[in-house]
């Protein structure tokens, strides 16, 4: 039985099963999304909870990821509203990565010279380009399936994806060498 | 082509992980409080459209306060007549004192 008719059924392992499934990538979306560590698990935690409340609204089991997604995001961009008036440097995203521990110097030298590339370059797009290429290459939806989820024309999901690569790739070549945004 | 964005992506924020399960599992099996139906129509998100409302809102302003603003101020003292012809009494007064 697939999961979405699991959770309709109210299966106590169906919800575990969905956390497990999702989490990780929604909580890395939303990081990229909001840049605040903290604020991202919040998120992905109040996007299950709705999510199984409201399980019933959900018409095509096949569409749970995507629908998972859309959530989050709704609730991404609400945050984002609420502080669109408040300071948010880029410091506080490094301050939130200066907390994290590795036991292995090597992997962290590792790990903070590439979160000089992508990562960081991701979160230092415009918000409106920032989710489409979030949704495009992390989560890796189609066209078609951004646009059911922003739920924003065609036209313009194409057009933020189109600029949102030429920003990237723009600092991407400032401060490091992934071509893969070059097309 | 990108899996090797999602690769590194996921590389990079390997050490993020959701943690609340529990926390999820825990609120899943509880009813939902009065508390919390408050506070989900408290922050229900309403979209109001911005064009339809301006535009009412400058229909009704010219519709009522327009009128007011744009009504031609009638002199306060009664009809005078003058050689056969009529005219305001504050409007002679003003000319004549204008002509001392």
């Amino acid at each position: 039985m697939e999961l979405a008719q699991r959770l309709k059924n109210r299966e106590e392992a169906a919800f575990a099963d969905v956390v497990d499934t999702y989490g990780d990538e929604l909580k890395r979306g939303c990081l990229l999304m909001v840049r605040d560590r903290l604020l991202a698990e919040e998120i992905v935690q109040d996007t299950f909870v709705q999510a199984f409340r409201k399980i019933e609204q959900l018409e095509d089991g096949s569409k749970l990821k995507s629908w998972l997604t859309s959530i989050a995001f709704n609730k991404c961009r609400s945050e984002l509203r609420k502080r669109k008036w408040k300071f948010f440097s880029f410091d506080e995203y490094e301050h939130h990565f200066e907390n994290v521990h590795y036991d292995d110097p090597e992997s962290s030298i590792d790990a903070y010279s590439r979160r000089q590339t992508l990562s960081r370059a991701l979160m230092g797009l415009k918000q409106k380009h920032r989710e489409v290429l979030i949704l495009f290459y992390y989560q890796e939806y189609s066209i078609e399936e951004i646009v059911h989820i922003l739920d924003a024309k065609t036209s313009t999901i194409k057009s933020r994806l189109h600029r949102g690569r030429q920003e990237m790739q723009k600092k991407l070549e400032e401060g490091g060498d992934f071509h893969e945004f070059e097309r | 082509m990108n899996s090797n964005v999602k690769k590194e992506l996921d590389y990079e924020l390997r050490d993020e992980h959701f943690a609340s399960k529990e926390i999820v599992l825990e609120k899943n099996s509880q009813p939902v409080t009065i508390k919390e139906r408050v506070r989900d129509l408290w922050n229900k998100e309403i979209e109001i459209p911005v064009v339809p409302l301006a535009t009412s809102i400058v229909i009704a302003l010219t519709m009522t306060v327009v009128p007011y603003t744009t009504k031609t101020p009638q002199p306060k003292s009664g009809i005078v007549e003058i050689d056969g012809s009529y005219y305001w009494q504050d409007r002679v007064e003003e000319l004549r004192e204008n002509a001392d």
